[in-house]
């Protein structure tokens, strides 16, 4: 069975290019997120078995949303997608429980191969 | 992956990004303290950039990454939103925009970004009116520091003359960029002497082409400390006025080479020192009128200074058409005063006796300054010279005037120095101050009087002991070689013994706090690639 990923990213470019990513791979897309808040919300309705986490995004940013999703789910399976630049808030990142990062622009076999990772346990 | 589908959506979605941040620049205009409209430009620009990059327009990466990285300083408090960075980033939306249409046109982009980014990198508003949870913000100047140079108050009365794409920046952040290289190339003798003990020839390859590059780097961000020779030069046009009023002499005064940069550091100790040079041209170099006449001289006489570069040196010269010095009255002058034996008298050149103006003790008594056509106060002037790693030369011909020459680097903040070891400790001197290095055997030693030479070209040069002069435990040398580097000191030359000689350095000088700075002869410190400390000496103060 497909593994249910929810997208959340305050980009439309970047949702597309994940999503097609994904799908190529098999995943199945549970929902997109295009802010923090929406990811909160979304996260509890479709849980999901993966999370793509942007973490510059506005109302929420990644990191709070994280903490509130690890709060709500605490085997919840979080990937954190940062673009150059946002190396310090990895650290924060781990600590409020995310399992890997992506770093932007998307490398498609990276992607795919961290997702499978984390899938894995 | 095939990128060229999702064009569209990354045209549009870029657009929406501008019409954003264009929006939000604005708004904040009205409300600075906005802490929304700041999250939001950051984001945009962070969005953007994260799109181009992965769409390969390397460009708008640039321009977008630089706009985030500027918002990030406004965000962190590190810099206030004010007009001008309002300006530069409705700069960098225009600038997208037009990358945008290239891309959509699908022709290559001709408009240029580097300086759009480095502006933007170097970006620092012009006055700090209040500060806005000044977290980066340097620490304030201590209050005993002097005023800033008129100079740059002047430069800052300037408009900010866009059209030039010119920027306003802070000195201190010059510094801070100036530390930062300073550091690296600290660093980079760290690498070689890991290099060195590695023995990889693949690793001394990359740490030569990394040594280019600091080189480069250093060379560009010295550029930005330079200032034109002009900021200064007023001064001396209305010093030589005066003095010339006073004495009741004609003088005209040239100058040239005003447009030359100097390091904006450099230029205010330089004031001083050639206000000497260019008083005692007027006072004692040019002759009275009835004396020119009778020497068949223009009444009018004449100084000129000039400014110069040649490659990585700034030379200065002033030269007049006065009376000129006689060497043989210098050393005579010296003889009597008591600061040279006959002896040593006739073992001068024509050109060390010239030097001896520089002795203390010497210049500043009335009587010789008379005799010898040079005033008062050329040992300080020497003494200011070779703190900026200069040197300082004279020239002379009786009845035909005087040149002094000032050979001084482009920067001061880093200098090649030969480290030496003295006891425990190492000490660094300028290499604009080592004559040579000397190891001699024991046997070359000579004693005559009270004390040990050496000969060195015909000429019979006194040994000092640098162990004994800073007070440590003298040297050993059980094999009977003494390390040595010879220098000029009261306008001869002196072999200075050391312990070892550990060869050339490139050293980033820092200036000593309070109270080491006010040590004599401690020009500074300096860090060697392996963390330990030098002080950087000034041989002139010590000896």
């Amino acid at each position: 069975m497909a593994l249910k990923v929810m997208i959340v990213d305050d980009s439309l470019f970047m949702r597309k290019m994940l999503r097609d990513i994904l799908v190529e791979e098999g995943y199945e897309i549970a929902d997109e997120a295009s802010d923090g808040v929406e990811a909160v919300q979304k996260y509890k309705e479709c849980l999901p078995d993966l999370v793509t986490l942007d973490i510059v995004m506005p109302n929420k940013t990644g990191i709070e949303a994280l903490q509130e999703i690890m709060a709500y789910d605490a085997a919840a399976r979080v990937v954190m997608c940062s673009a150059i630049g946002q190396e310090a808030l990895t650290a924060a990142a781990t600590e409020a429980g995310a399992k890997a990062f992506i770093l932007k622009p998307f490398n498609p076999e990276l992607v795919t191969r961290v997702l499978r990772e984390v899938a894995q346990g | 992956m095939d990128m060229s589908q999702y064009k569209a959506l990354f045209l549009s979605e870029s657009r929406e990004y501008l019409r954003t941040i264009a929006e939000q620049v604005v708004a904040l205009e009205q409300s600075p303290g906005e802490r929304s409209a700041v999250d939001a430009l950051f984001r945009g620009a962070h969005s953007l950039k994260g799109m181009a990059a992965s769409m390969e327009y390397g460009d708008v990466v640039v321009v977008a990454h630089s706009m985030e990285d500027l918002m990030a300083r406004v965000r962190d408090g590190a810099v206030a939103f004010d007009a001008g960075v309002a300006d530069l980033l409705l700069e960098g939306v225009d600038l997208i925009d037009v990358l945008l249409k290239d891309v959509e046109q699908e022709r290559p982009s001709a408009l240029p970004t580097d300086d759009y980014a480095q502006r933007l990198a170097i970006y620092t508003p012009a006055p700090p009116k209040e500060k806005r949870g000044a977290r980066s913000e340097p620490s304030p100047p201590a209050p005993d520091l002097p005023p800033p140079p008129a100079a740059e108050a002047e430069r800052a009365k300037e408009p900010a003359g866009e059209a030039g794409g010119t920027v306003r920046v802070k000195t201190e952040l010059l510094d801070h960029l100036i530390n930062l290289t300073g550091e690296l190339v600290t660093n980079k003798q760290r690498l070689l002497n890991i290099a060195g003990e590695l023995a990889s020839p693949a690793l001394n390859d990359a740490i030569s082409e990394t040594a280019k590059l600091l080189r480069s780097l250093h060379d560009e961000v010295m550029k930005v400390r330079l200032m034109p020779f002009e900021a200064i030069s007023d001064r001396f046009q209305r010093s030589v006025r005066s003095v010339a009023k006073k004495s009741g002499k004609e003088i005209h005064f040239e100058l040239t080479g005003r447009e030359i940069g100097l390091d904006r550091g450099m230029l205010e100790q330089l004031v001083d020192p050639l206000n000497h040079i260019l008083r005692n041209a007027v006072d004692h170099g040019i002759e009275e009128s009835g004396e020119r006449e009778r020497a068949g001289k223009p009444v009018r006489g004449t100084v000129r200074l000039a400014v110069s570069r040649d490659r990585d040196r700034i030379q200065i010269t002033v030269r007049d058409d006065g009376r000129g010095m006689e060497p043989a009255t210098m050393i005579a002058a010296a003889i009597a005063k008591g600061i040279l034996t006959p002896e040593e008298g006739e073992l001068l050149s024509p050109r060390q006796a010239l030097m001896l103006s520089c002795i203390p003790g010497f210049s500043t008594a009335k009587e010789v300054t008379d005799i010898s056509g040079r005033g008062v106060g050329m040992d300080a002037v020497n003494a200011a010279i070779q703190k900026l790693g200069g040197t300082l030369g004279i020239e002379s011909e009786p009845g035909v005037g005087t040149t002094i020459t000032l050979r001084l680097p482009l920067t001061i903040a880093i200098i090649h120095a030969l480290v030496v070891q003295v006891g425990q400790v190492k000490a660094a001197i300028p290499v604009n101050a080592v004559q040579r290095t000397v190891e001699l055997s024991r046997r070359q030693i000579e004693t005559m009087g009270k004390r040990q030479i050496f000969q060195l070209d015909d000429e019979a040069i006194p040994l000092l002991s640098l162990n004994r002069v800073l007070g440590l435990p003298l040297g050993r040398f059980p094999d009977g070689i003494l390390p040595l580097f010879v220098t000029e000191a009261r306008g001869r030359r002196v072999g200075i013994v050391v312990d070892r000689l550990l060869g050339q350095h490139e050293l980033f000088v820092k200036q000593l706090g309070r109270p080491l700075a006010k040590m004599a002869g401690v020009a500074g410190g300096a860090t060697l690639g392996d963390g330990e400390i030098v002080a950087i000496l000034d041989l002139a103060g010590l000896l």
